[in-house]
């Protein structure tokens, strides 16, 4: 896993060093947001959750944005670890910094901390004695709190809009009152159109 | 290993980070991002930010490292004095059998130990900027709550209210003239009594005592800042 890391780091920033646009869509100001549906990949339990979510980014300098994002569990199965995830939801804060500026290509990295609010059950199969169940009923909803970070690409194909693909990797442990510890470690993959809110980047350079 | 994942992925990202840094393309120096406007001048910002912290060594285990969130503002006193106002919600795994939850507040006060700003008086072309690294030093104070869980139990088997003493040292890395990332190493020492779980035979053991001791928790922080309003210019 760690080599895959270092390929897409590096591959990151070839294409940051190399992709140049005259074209500027990445300025200060700019507000983009997006609504997406995305898949993680559970390291432990070995399963693909899915979760609906948003965020945004609003670049406070030209290679700098606040980021902020919330997204909602959906559905995800877990049935060989003995229990299944019943809540998973998300809610990361924290920057991303863009490898370029003024391009219509944008790769970033990004360190966005936050807290997860999860919940875990028995799965069905525990119920007819498959497995040693690590509980027999609900847990209590636990919010764990989580490193994570991503990397990304956003293109710009106009001034609405923008195609973006990103990669996150969250870090966390859930404890609650769960008879085991529950790691959350995951991989989480989106893709899809974002916006851009010009406007407000117009009325904050006409106010400055 | 879940510590030496994390590890291995924030030094791809400072790598990363540095590479893009050095990278001497047109798009990369659309401003000069460190500079202030004029000659001479020193601002001070107050400063929000988030943060991960990583909690180990809990008492001289370093199998029980625990995870944090939180947040924190800093209000700096003059260019070299900063101070910092936190929060931190940390978990932490006790051998698998139980974890312990700690919440800190505090405050810290941060003095950097060269000058964060370098100013170049040529005749030609005069400027001051601020460093790219600005390491600095520190020690604070802060109220926490620790609380000993056995895993499945909804209530704490122990929990204690206190105080503690916390020192330690890092660096500011500027990107720009509003965000830097700051990393940070600091060991924390309880003051007043003192609880704590360790594994024994395969049972969780949670021991009380009145008095605090030197053992307590180094905690690793890295946090992401943005400078929000200026709040003074000096020079």
């Amino acid at each position: 896993m760690d080599k895959r890391l270092v390929m897409l780091a590096l591959v990151l920033t070839a294409l940051a060093a190399q992709a140049q646009d005259n074209t500027t869509f990445v300025k200060k100001y700019l507000l983009r947001t997006q609504g997406n549906l995305s898949v993680g990949y559970m390291v432990k339990q070995k399963t693909v959750p899915a979760y609906i979510g948003g965020d945004f980014d609003y670049f406070v300098d030209e290679r700098v944005s606040w980021y902020g994002e919330g997204s909602f569990f959906v559905t995800g199965t877990s049935d060989d670890v003995g229990y299944k995830m019943k809540h998973n939801h998300a809610i990361l804060s924290g920057v991303n910094i863009h490898l370029t500026a003024n391009n219509r290509f944008d790769p970033y990295i990004g360190i966005n901390p936050g807290i997860m609010i999860s919940q875990f059950g028995p799965t069905s199969d525990v119920n007819i004695g498959l497995y040693n169940p690590p509980f027999t009923q609900n847990t209590k909803v636990g919010v764990s709190p989580v490193f994570s970070a991503a990397v990304g690409i956003n293109y710009y194909v106009g001034s609405i809009f923008n195609f973006f693909v990103r990669a996150r990797y969250i870090q966390g442990q859930f404890f609650a009152n769960s008879t085991e510890r529950i790691p959350l470690s995951e991989f989480r993959f989106s893709a899809g159109l974002g916006w851009n809110w010009g406007f407000i980047q117009k009325a904050m350079v006409k106010r400055r | 290993m879940a510590v030496n994942r994390l590890i291995s992925i924030l030094a791809l990202l400072l790598v990363a980070l540095q590479v893009s840094a050095q990278t001497p393309t047109d798009s990369i120096r659309v401003k000069l991002p460190l500079y202030t406007k004029s000659w001479g001048e020193k601002k001070g910002y107050l400063t929000l930010g988030v943060r991960n912290t990583i909690s180990t060594f809990n008492d001289g285990n370093f199998d029980y490292s625990g995870m944090g969130v939180g947040g924190h503002f800093r209000a700096p006193i003059t260019p070299r004095i900063n101070t910092e106002w936190y929060a931190d919600y940390i978990t932490n795994n006790i051998g698998g059998i139980g974890h312990r939850t700690d919440a800190h507040i505090g405050w810290s006060v941060m003095y950097y130990v060269i000058d964060p700003y370098i100013t170049k008086h040529t005749s030609r072309d005069p400027y001051t900027r601020l460093r790219k690294f600005n390491p600095f030093v520190e020690t604070g104070h802060c109220f926490d709550y620790g609380g000993i869980y056995r895993n499945g139990d909804d209530k704490p088997a122990a929990e204690r209210w206190s105080s503690a003493v916390q020192f330690g040292a890092g660096t500011h890395y500027n990107i720009g003239s509003r965000f830097d990332l700051t990393f940070k190493a600091q060991y924390m020492m309880h003051l007043g009594n003192d609880v704590h779980g360790h594994v024994h035979d395969g049972q969780l053991e949670i021991e009380e005592h009145d008095h605090g001791g030197l053992e307590g928790h180094l905690l690793i922080t890295l946090s992401v800042n943005f400078k929000l309003i200026r709040i003074w210019t000096k020079g």
